[in-house]
């Protein structure tokens, strides 16, 4: 007898994570992702197109306040595809992380039922959040085009900043999915605290242009701004490249995140099983 | 020799009360056990183990313990204290259709639920022609399942299910739901997999019977303990004789009953025997059982009517009712009265009956008090040593005739 799949049943939570477990577990992340993806978009006319909505709505809102109050908040760039690219890689961080949050909970007639590794879970919620973000991309495109933008070869270097979002996004997901399992108050605080958290990031402006210098220091331990000042720099010719320094800042923290989220999830994922 | 189970000390308890809170949440994270006085122990330590190729039945009755045995060997949630290991590819029915959502097709629903059940892409894909015609689905695969009827959602959902073809299967009273038909071939497909292709079973069921037909050796829990492991027939025995025969009824579960019904005239208590006056729950085919029902008025009553449901205690089917006027002029408080209940099981097919005993007014339109599987009621459970699995499913030996010839032709 070898080779037989085998594991042990322990009092203990661990403290390690499965990552080859996961693994074989992709195909299931795919699919629970596939599966939000469906359900949000069934039954609706413009289906994926949604997606696009607010984005679109927000660039055209704030596009129409800076105008009025007089301001340009986005140096010498042209503002709608600098507030649009800003919108969409935002929308991802704050899709992914509304649905991480409650992947375990509202999934509660699943894990309550049957075993699979339940990292999948906000996984699935951040990949799904992907998709949303590829409809988005087309549309940016038209615009980019729209505008006359032309691309540099930093565009290879996008890929690595919307990675960068998205571990982001997965590092705070996985520590809010497993305290909602605690605190339910989390899911009124998360779209409140994300309208803050857009608010101090550069999302609708540039932030040489806006932040004063006095405040940058502060300003930059913010994560989210080095992936979306680089994927903006990435796409469009013109605009300053984020500092060395804070990209390093920015990884260092996701990592740290995203290494404490897995570690911690593992930890309580559990005892929120036995309480949903 | 190595075990497929192994279970040392299988402790799980829950806390009750506050479930929410900063402490709690730290309190998990840093895995001190729980210092809240008030914790129920669902699982007190349970020890046993379980050789490859063996089909074990778990009985006992609700909130002993059972289903908390099957997710904790299953992974789905953790021990309290003890540990055990599995050694196999384990698949778990703990439920039908887990993992299915209404919305999606019945094709994207086998997909995603093969999947959060541990099957491959490419094992689904291999069998999916094969759970679609077990379920009989066909020409509805790319319906939403929330279109399907009950009956084709759940034999969908089972057809998942029964192919995954594990070493181990776990399966947590997933037979009380689908026609009998369907139960039928899914009692069957079970007693296949464990006999000719050697896997093991471990089968949590309210149908005794279908325990006793597909495990030889049994698990008892009470109260989260386990106190009997052994051949299938004495673990039920002992079940069955652990089981209330006589109920007083003056106290138990008043709130509950009144709740329901107007309660102006109350069972004071039930009582069941054989012919040969020994109490119990448990006849053999074609025993007569004798039923003693006592009730007190407590409230003046125009007339006194009993009706007694028998239901199937696997998919909650009628079975038959009986109905009787027991007095049709008034009653006046504190009045009481006996009702003898003589009950001929020979027709019955061995099963478990679920009863519900009900006093109302003659017409049975106003319920005065109900006692059922609610209020503790155990099942009343028909045996018999018939082997074949076909002369022993459904519910009632029909009377029949055949006539039958052969001729040969020219």
């Amino acid at each position: 007898m070898h080779n037989i799949p085998s594991y042990e049943i322990s009092d203990r939570a661990p403290w390690r994570v499965d990552v080859a477990e996961l693994w074989r577990y992709r195909h299931l992340v795919w699919l629970l992702a596939w599966r939000s993806i469906r359900i949000r978009y069934k039954q609706t006319v413009l289906g994926l197109l949604w997606a696009v909505v607010a984005p679109l709505a927000f660039t055209v809102i704030f596009f129409a306040f800076f105008r009025i109050v007089s301001v340009r908040p986005t140096g010498g760039l042209p503002q709608a595809p600098v507030m649009f690219l800003g919108l969409i890689l935002w929308q991802l961080f704050s899709r992914g992380l509304t649905e991480a949050s409650v992947s375990l909970t509202n999934n509660s007639g699943l894990i309550t039922k049957v075993y699979f590794p339940r990292l999948a879970l906000p996984l699935a919620a951040v990949v799904s959040s992907l998709a949303d973000f590829a409809i988005t991309l087309v549309l940016l495109a038209a615009l980019l085009l729209w505008y006359a933008v032309p691309l540099s070869p930093h565009v290879l270097l996008a890929p690595l900043f919307v990675l960068h979002m998205l571990a982001l996004t997965l590092g705070c997901g996985l520590w809010l999915a497993a305290i909602d399992g605690f605190f339910r108050d989390l899911r009124h605080a998360i779209p409140l605290l994300l309208q803050l958290g857009m608010l101090v990031s550069p999302v609708v402006y540039v932030t040489s242009s806006l932040v004063p210098e006095k405040l940058r220091t502060l300003y930059d331990l913010n994560p989210l701004v080095a992936p979306l000042e680089g994927f903006r720099w990435s796409l469009l010719v013109g605009a300053e490249p984020p500092e060395a320094a804070m990209i390093v800042k920015s990884v260092a923290i996701t990592i740290v995140l995203l290494f404490t989220g897995m570690v911690f999830f593992n930890r309580v994922e559990r005892s929120v099983i036995d309480r949903v | 020799m190595t075990y497929a189970i192994e279970a040392h000390g299988l402790t799980k308890e829950y806390s009750l009360g506050d479930q929410t809170g900063l402490s709690s949440l730290l309190r998990s994270a840093s895995r001190k056990p729980a210092v809240s006085p008030r914790t129920l122990v669902a699982l007190d330590h349970v020890s046993f183990v379980v050789e490859p190729g063996e089909s074990i039945g778990i009985v006992g009755s609700n909130g002993a313990g059972k289903s908390t045995l099957l997710k904790v060997l299953a992974r789905v949630t953790g021990p309290s204290a003890g540990h055990g290991i599995v050694r196999g590819r384990l698949g778990t029915i703990l439920e039908v259709g887990t993992g299915f959502h209404p919305e999606l097709t019945g094709r994207e629903n086998v997909f995603l639920s093969g999947a959060i059940l541990g099957l491959s892409q490419r094992e689904v894909t291999a069998k999916f022609d094969e759970i679609v015609d077990f379920a009989g689905v066909e020409k509805f695969v790319d319906t939403p399942v929330k279109r399907y009827s009950s009956g084709m959602y759940v034999r969908l959902a089972f057809a998942v299910a029964a192919h995954l073809d594990p070493d181990i299967l776990i399966v947590d009273e997933v037979l009380a739901v689908g026609d009998l038909r369907f139960q039928k071939r899914c009692l069957e497909r079970m007693e296949e997999a464990t006999t000719r292709q050697g896997r093991t079973i471990l089968f949590v069921s309210h149908n005794l019977q279908a325990v006793r037909s597909l495990c030889r050796r049994s698990l008892l829990l009470e109260g989260g303990r386990l106190v009997a492991d052994g051949a299938t027939s004495d673990v039920i025995q002992s079940y069955l004789g652990a089981q209330r025969t006589s109920m007083d009824l003056r106290q138990a579960s008043l709130k509950n009953r009144r709740d329901r019904t107007s309660g102006r005239a109350l069972f004071t208590s039930i009582s069941i025997a054989g012919t040969d006056g020994i109490e119990r729950w448990s006849f053999q085919s074609g025993e007569r059982a004798v039923l003693r029902l006592e009730y007190e008025v407590h409230e003046r009553l125009e007339n006194l009517g009993l009706l007694v449901f028998f239901a199937s205690a696997g998919d909650g089917g009628l079975v038959s009712t009986i109905k009787e006027c027991l007095k049709a002029t008034e009653l006046a408080p504190r009045e009481r009265g006996t009702c003898i209940l003589t009950i001929d099981t020979g027709r019955m097919r061995p099963g478990s009956l679920s009863l519900s005993i009900c006093l109302g007014n003659k017409d049975t339109s106003v319920f005065e008090d109900v006692i059922d599987s609610n209020v503790k009621l155990p099942f009343l459970e028909i045996a018999s040593d018939e082997t074949d699995l076909h002369l022993r499913s459904g519910y009632f030996d029909m009377d029949y005739k055949i006539h039958h010839a052969t001729m040969q032709s020219a």
